[in-house]
């Protein structure tokens, strides 16, 4: 009888993983509350559009904005690629989603490059001087991936989530 | 050939995560894989915690005699714990969250709100909590608390190392549960020490590890405020704070069973857990009040 929980283990893990959760969503939108009467797809095929589907607007919106993280792993990757961002030019709004508030941007693009970041809007539980330093690091290095403030992981993650919104419109358009 | 170091750090589930990756990737690369994995844990967290009465698994007690379809999450967590208290006959038990509350383990570490629930505390046990896999759906046969928390640590580390499934050399730790993978920096297997329970800055034991998880379940770490500074980690059927042991290290391939086997083996006690522990084929190390130190497969 006592067999077997370390395999039992592995694979809940594989399961929960395979549901894809929250597996594109860095900038963790996925903080807004899981509807208990529509569960995520069990399917291995599942996407996040599929978890985005049975979820709040917010986070479908977040879902959509997934695209931004693998065009900043690239351009991370390469300092010099702040000529290489693709983004068209214009001014795009985005919001984020955490489970201590939410986060408007605006996000300015102008010859392909992020010019600037504007936080417009807020309803965090928190200062906005938590994250006061973070539209400047989206200047700094041409993408949402900006650093989580100690302490203010929450407000952090929010903001990423605002930036990577608003970029995905910018790449989108 | 040189090796970078990359460290990260979050805080989630009231503790501190830190990841080291050992990569020649830049560190903004390495970044986009750990922030996937931080997520995992505030969805976890999210879903599981139980001083949050809008989280998923709280949310079941107000639908308390009804199945209840839940995330793919929820099923797979709850349906480990319930197996961990089946094979403990029952002297691990996921159904004691009310009883923690009662302890004064109530207080949401973010927010400072304590939480008190309306649920039946003493009669409740892991019988009343009936899963359906196939159907997906859980069904509290009584408002009752359930309490994961022996088991989402972990599986939270196993699936942030998923994301980062493309590093062969990383060390995963959030609040002494630790997976590490590959070698060190040094290229050597990485080194584990285990606190001593009693004095502190003292390793009990040392060891060498590799893709292995390890987890300390301990009487030290967390102690409740309010009666007489009672452990965390209570007998179900006694409804009792455990005595026996001061500390249960396990090292398992996923930090889940490491997680959930560590706290259950402590309840057992000594010699019963110790059983427990060489069945499931696992390392262990149990260390007892006084300091005496037994250990099974390692």
């Amino acid at each position: 009888m006592h067999r077997g929980l370390a395999a039992l283990s592995a694979s809940a893990v594989a399961a929960i993983y395979l549901a894809g959760y929250v597996r594109t969503e860095p900038a963790d939108a996925g903080l807004s509350p899981v509807a208990t009467e529509t569960p995520v797809a069990t399917t291995p095929a599942a996407t996040p559009t599929g978890v985005a589907s049975t979820a709040a607007p917010a986070r479908a919106a977040s879902a959509t904005a997934t695209p931004a993280p693998a065009r900043a792993a690239s351009a991370a990757a390469t300092p010099a690629s702040q000529t290489t961002s693709g983004y068209k030019d214009g001014t795009y709004t985005g919001q984020g989603t955490s489970r201590r508030g939410d986060v408007w941007v605006q996000v300015q693009v102008m010859a392909g490059r992020i010019a600037n970041v504007t936080i417009t809007r807020s309803t965090l539980q928190y200062p906005l001087r938590d994250i006061a330093g973070l539209p400047q690091q989206v200047v700094q290095r041409q993408t949402a991936q900006v650093d989580l403030v100690s302490r203010a992981t929450y407000s952090s993650m929010a903001f990423r989530g605002a930036v990577s919104q608003a970029l995905a419109s910018a790449t989108a358009a | 050939m040189t090796r970078l170091v990359h460290a990260f750090a979050t805080i989630s589930m009231d503790t501190m995560v830190n990841v080291q990756v050992i990569s020649d990737q830049p560190r903004a690369q390495v970044e986009q894989a750990v922030q996937r994995g931080f997520a995992w844990f505030d969805t976890v967290e999210q879903i599981c915690t139980r001083f949050d009465p809008t989280s998923e698994v709280m949310r079941l007690i107000g639908s308390a005699g009804r199945p209840v379809r839940v995330s793919t999450l929820l099923l797979e967590a709850a349906t480990f714990a319930l197996s961990l208290a089946e094979q403990t006959d029952g002297a691990f038990d996921p159904t004691v969250g009310a009883r923690l509350e009662q302890m004064g383990f109530d207080t949401n570490y973010k927010t400072g709100q304590r939480v008190h629930s309306a649920t039946t505390v003493d009669r409740v046990s892991y019988r009343d909590v009936l899963i359906d896999r196939r159907a997906g759906t859980i069904l509290l046969r009584q408002p009752l608390v359930l309490d994961l928390n022996a088991v989402v640590k972990g599986l939270a580390i196993d699936l942030a190392v998923r994301e980062l499934h493309e590093y062969a050399n990383l060390c995963f730790e959030a609040g002494g549960d630790i997976y590490v993978r590959g070698r060190n920096a040094g290229g050597e297997a990485w080194h584990i020490g285990i606190q001593h329970p009693r004095v502190e800055g003292l390793i009990a034991r040392s060891l060498r590890l590799a893709d292995e998880a390890v987890c300390t379940s301990g009487d030290y770490e967390r102690r409740a405020p309010g009666v007489d500074g009672e452990s965390h980690i209570i007998d179900a059927r006694t409804r009792r704070p455990v005595t026996d042991l001061a500390s249960v290290t396990v090292v398992a391939p996923t930090a889940m069973a490491a997680d959930g086997l560590s706290t259950a083996a402590m309840v057992l006690g000594r010699e019963r857990g110790l059983r427990f522990l060489e069945d499931q084929a696992v390392g262990g190390v149990l260390i007892a009040p006084d300091g005496a130190m037994v250990s099974v497969n390692l």
